[in-house]
């Protein structure tokens, strides 16, 4: 993706990043979270905005700063470094919400064409998972790293 | 990486990812149940497995 990103900050383990998202309300720091599930190479993708005060991750809050598509990017940029330390493990991706998981599907549609270039991308649909079509609203998504 | 190098990088595009190790204490923190449900019941109630059986199959016989 030719998009501009944000400079993004990782645990050794290259599980965990950070970056700061600038915009219309100031700066929010970010946090996207790569969590194991315990039956299987599954790993959760988590992204939520750091309370500064208590330090916690509120995964609910919409923050509306104006930067999507910068914000996209770096998760992308994200999901490609956590594939180069774990390339044969799946990434889970879905919202809280509706909302959230609709927003989620937005920007995989957007940038579809250029993500299936490296990943293969799947969602789940009434209790079947498939290859992911335009057009459709999934339920969750799931991203595994092509042999290129 | 020498200054001349990234100087030629485009730093706006393709950032430098920096380890932070003050970031490892946050690798088990919990995360919404929610997220770990939805996760379960693909796994347990889908044919989540079993695609990705598939795509690794593919991994492993594509030239």
């Amino acid at each position: 993706m030719e998009l501009e990103r944000y400079q993004i900050l990782t645990s050794r383990n290259q599980k965990v990043y950070e970056f700061t998202s600038v915009g219309s309300k100031g700066h929010v720091l970010k946090r996207i979270t790569f969590s194991k599930m315990t039956t299987t190479n599954l790993f959760n993708l988590a992204l939520g905005d750091v309370d500064k005060e208590t330090g916690k991750v509120n995964y609910d809050i919409i923050t509306n700063n104006g930067d999507r598509n910068k914000i996209l990017a770096t998760v992308a940029a994200s999901i490609h470094t956590f594939f180069s330390r774990y390339p044969d493990y799946a990434i889970h991706l879905t919202g809280n919400t509706p909302s959230r998981t609709r927003l989620y599907q937005i920007a995989i549609t957007t940038y579809f064409d250029e993500l299936s270039l490296d990943f293969h991308i799947l969602g789940k649909l009434k209790g079947e998972v498939l290859r992911l079509q335009k057009g459709v609203n999934y339920e969750a998504f799931f991203i595994i790293l092509k042999n290129n | 990486m020498k200054v001349k190098d990234l100087m030629e990088l485009d730093l706006r595009r393709n950032p430098l990812i920096t380890i932070d190790k003050t970031l490892d204490k946050y690798t088990n923190d919990p995360i919404p149940q929610t997220k770990i449900d939805k996760c379960n019941d693909a796994i347990l109630n889908t044919n989540l497995l079993q695609v990705l059986a598939e795509i690794k199959k593919e991994k492993i016989t594509k030239p």
